[in-house]
């Protein structure tokens, strides 16, 4: 048995899934601390559906933790970005283009030093070591908790960054240092983004997995942790604590995943109505359609492959304006819903209390919303119904009616059908589709890189390239038996000789799942 | 700067990257001295330069020549010298105007610059492709850029005088550049295809058909410069044929459109504009045609911009 968890904004949600069978689900409030939602949660589960601790054989779980940190620009560590480079790139220094307060919050300083390769893996010029160690020196003065580093061109060769983490490693042990050709892709400016994000990341990464790890083993679960990550695969908690950023918006994908498994829908748009937003996005042959742009976090580009999703600022807790006209959101009182909203004896509108008003939901005590204007909740409703109906229509590439899939605690505030899309399909366990998806979550490998190919060698490369990306998800944990390449592309690049090609294989398989049944595995 | 009107003294200076944008570029990021540096060098071979016009609109190089305006304090020309994006200088303007693209400045992503020097009185330039004057010249130099691509970042600024300012307009195709920011106005802000047809409409341009990429051959991957891919949806089937630009779109077999006309590949959520490399299996897309810009040697730039100077076998189709 596997338990997924999604730990949201406002809810905590788990579920406890028996191969593709839901067998329990819980939903509790997100506590400030998170644990002490985690563990609710899980007690829940035990107490739904009592199961050996022993039979769980993996945890996954899905945070917004990573992202809202950096949105909110709160708890990221001291930060400094090295690029190697010199004499190329100066134009455009680290930092470029990312918003003044999330500079601010990183006390960010970047550095440019002699360094990189070219395309076909020459060196630029060589590492500059003693300017490395004088830098090192200067940032450990000035108090820098964590470190990026960037070299042109080290996804074809790394050396230079390995070293500059050697170097680093010596003149700064405790700071810990994330590496560019372990994070991201070609294109150095938004795959250097990617690291210095990672690297503000990584304290509180440290902190969340020990949380993490902490609630689960004290509910007496020795299974394997997991977090997912953008794709929706996922990735083991010991790893997550160098790579916090490759799992810092998992949401999506999960909720998509979990969305099409419950519904067996694999054509649609999915409607994921949270407590504080609604995200909107498209499956096509039950996968998530990604986003061919650049994708912005926070204001910062970067080259995440992440599912293309709109999100409006209506959720579960959103305010509802009296107006007129009516109107709901952008406010909201979040995970406070439980204290604010009218249903739970507070003083605030929100889109929940309408909900249970118009007998939509049946939450909390339904006699505190019997007074409210029979218009009012009409015009709320019809309010969020037109603008859910403009956000999936302006996702929508071909004319005709389509499916949409409702999840998320807030789908009850659906109508039946959305105008000028089609019907609202609300699966068993829409709730917990997210967790859902967080726990049918297998593990990925990927390579993305140039490849120089010799003449004749083309099949033999991709061979190549096929089996290292396998040899990653067996890594990551995949049984290798399972492992399949799910994605693949060679582009030769344009106006170089034709052995310089970009080769991109993503392998997905299903976690391995090593059975270590502990005897004291009992019902707590 | 229009250049239909220019009457300033001095100069129009071509600038812009040869190499390859999604790769090199995008990893070896120029320093940013390297226009300036160009730019220099050519006054230093008694180029009086008073305003830049870009090698070509399509892709990174329209936008480039004006960053690079910019940093000089030099007028930009609404002109360039190709109305699209083209792979080989010698198919660009000056090529079949009389008009030498040597001496030509390159400078390398280290920073090196490098004069290619024209035909001089004690040594004639060897001219190995039986043609003359000006197609030698870009020819010429068409093959060092080449050679210096290869030998260097990936990626090199190319730099040459297109003459002075009072006969540019002999030399370049006009109105390029704010034909092309008007579109990416009307593209950023487009929610639907109804609400493009207006602006398609008002330059005799069209939609060629919309659905989701079905096949993909990618140009190079079997030693053939040329790749396709189809789009097929409940109407008709397309088939786009590119390299790294896209060059001809047939409707269920039959030719629609050709280069020179311009071709775009448009996300169909989006409606931004995709790249050759960016079209991926799957994806929707929109494929519209707009008809070229056309400089005064008209004939000429159908000629050396068509279907066969891409060494595809059939005749030019505009809108």
């Amino acid at each position: 048995m596997r338990i997924g968890i999604d730990v949201g904004g406002t809810h905590t949600d788990a579920v406890l899934m028996d191969g593709s069978a839901v067998v329990a689900v819980a939903k509790r409030h997100t506590t400030a601390d998170v644990s002490t939602g985690i563990r609710g949660a899980l007690d829940d589960l035990q107490r739904q559906r009592p199961f050996l601790t022993a039979d769980v054989d993996a945890v996954m779980v899905g945070t917004t933790h990573f992202l809202n940190a950096l949105v909110e620009a709160d708890r990221l560590a001291r930060t400094a970005a090295i690029r190697l480079c010199l004499p190329a790139t100066a134009a455009l220094p680290p930092f470029t283009e990312w918003p003044q307060h999330l500079r601010d919050a990183l006390h960010a300083s970047g550095h440019l030093l002699a360094g990189g390769h070219e395309f076909t893996g020459r060196r630029i010029s060589r590492l500059d070591v003693a300017g490395l160690r004088r830098i090192g020196e200067r940032l450990g003065q000035a108090g820098v908790q964590s470190i990026a580093v960037s070299s042109v061109f080290s996804p074809v060769n790394a050396e230079f960054e390995e070293e500059a983490a050697d170097v680093l490693g010596q003149v700064l042990p405790d700071v810990p240092v994330s590496l560019s050709y372990r994070i991201g892709r070609i294109g150095l400016l938004e795959r250097e983004n990617a690291t210095i994000i990672n690297a503000s990341l990584r304290l509180l990464a440290e902190e969340v997995a020990a949380a993490l790890h902490g609630v689960v083993r004290a509910c007496g679960i020795t299974a394997p942790l997991f977090l997912s990550q953008n794709d929706g695969t996922v990735m083991d908690v010991e790893t997550v604590q160098e790579y916090p950023v490759s799992t810092f918006a998992s949401g999506p994908a999960n909720s998509m995943r979990g969305a099409a498994m419950l519904s067996g829908v694999r054509d649609c748009a999915v409607v994921d109505f949270g407590g504080t937003t609604s995200d909107v996005g498209m499956l096509r042959a039950g996968f998530p359609r990604e986003a061919t742009s650049a994708v912005e976090v926070a204001g910062v580009p970067t080259n995440f492959r992440m599912p293309d999703v709109i999100s409006i600022a209506i959720g579960g807790g959103s305010l509802v304006r009296p107006g007129p006209p009516v109107r709901v959101g952008p406010g909201s009182v979040g995970y406070r819903l439980s204290r604010r909203g009218l249903v739970f004896g507070g003083d605030v509108l929100t889109a929940t209390d309408v909900a249970v008003a118009a007998g939509r939901a049946d939450i909390g005590d339904r006699s505190l919303v019997r007074h409210l204007d029979e218009q009012l909740v009409h015009d709320a409703l019809r309010d969020m119904a037109s603008r859910h109906a403009d956000a999936v229509n302006s996702m929508r590439t071909a004319p005709g009616e389509f499916p949409v899939v409702g999840v998320g605690g807030g789908s009850a505030l659906l109508p039946e059908r959305l105008e000028g899309v089609g019907p609202v399909v609300r699966p068993e366990h829409y709730a917990v589709a997210n967790a859902v998806g967080a726990a049918i979550a297998q593990v990925s490998g990927e390579v993305d890189r140039i490849f120089t190919i010799p003449p004749g060698r083309r099949r033999q490369t991709m061979d190549e390239a096929r089996q290292e990306a396998v040899d990653r998800a067996v890594a990551a944990g995949a049984a290798p038996s399972s492992v399949a390449i799910i994605d693949e592309d060679d582009i030769p690049i344009p106006y170089l000789p034709g052995e310089a090609t970009r080769i991109r294989v993503k392998a997905v398989g299903d976690l391995r799942i090593a059975r270590t049944r502990a005897p004291e595995g009992a019902i707590p | 700067m229009d250049p239909l009107t220019a009457t300033a003294h001095g100069q129009a200076v071509a600038l812009g990257i040869a190499g390859a944008a999604d790769g090199p570029l995008s990893e070896q990021l120029p320093s940013g001295a390297e226009f300036p540096a160009a730019v220099e060098r050519l006054a230093s071979l008694g180029v009086d330069a008073q305003a830049v016009v870009p090698l070509e609109v399509g892709g990174f190089n329209g936008l480039a020549a004006v960053a690079a305006a910019a940093q000089l304090s030099l007028p930009v020309l609404d002109a360039d010298l190709s109305g699209r994006a083209l792979p080989w200088l010698d198919q660009f303007s000056p090529a079949y105007s009389g008009v030498s693209m040597l001496p030509a400045v390159l400078v390398d992503a280290h920073g090196r610059t490098m004069v290619v020097g024209g035909a001089t009185h004690a040594a004639a330039v060897p001219d190995t492709t039986a043609e003359a004057g000006s197609a030698a010249d870009g020819r010429y130099l068409e093959e060092i850029v080449r050679a210096v691509v290869r030998a260097t970042g990936g990626w090199v600024v190319v730099s040459f005088s297109v003459g002075t300012l009072s006969e540019v307009a002999d030399v370049v195709v006009p109105h390029v550049l704010l034909r092309a920011s008007r579109w990416g106005r009307v593209l950023a802000a487009a929610q639907s295809l109804s609400g493009l047809q207006p602006y398609l409409d008002a330059e005799g341009g069209r939609v060629l058909g919309d659905g989701h990429v079905s096949a993909i051959h990618r140009p190079g991957v079997d030693g053939g410069r040329t790749g396709w891919f189809t789009v097929s949806a409940s109407g008709p089937l397309l088939r786009v044929d590119m390299q790294n630009e896209f060059l001809a779109v047939a409707i269920d077999g039959s030719m629609a459109c050709t280069t020179p006309a311009v071709i775009g590949v448009l996300d169909a959520r989006t409606f931004l504009p995709l790249r050759a490399d960016q079209i991926r299996l799957a994806a929707d897309v929109v494929v519209i045609a707009l008809p070229p810009s056309l400089p005064r040697r008209r004939d000429a730039y159908v000629e050396r911009t068509g279907p066969a100077s891409f060494g595809l076998d059939f005749e030019a189709v505009l809108p």
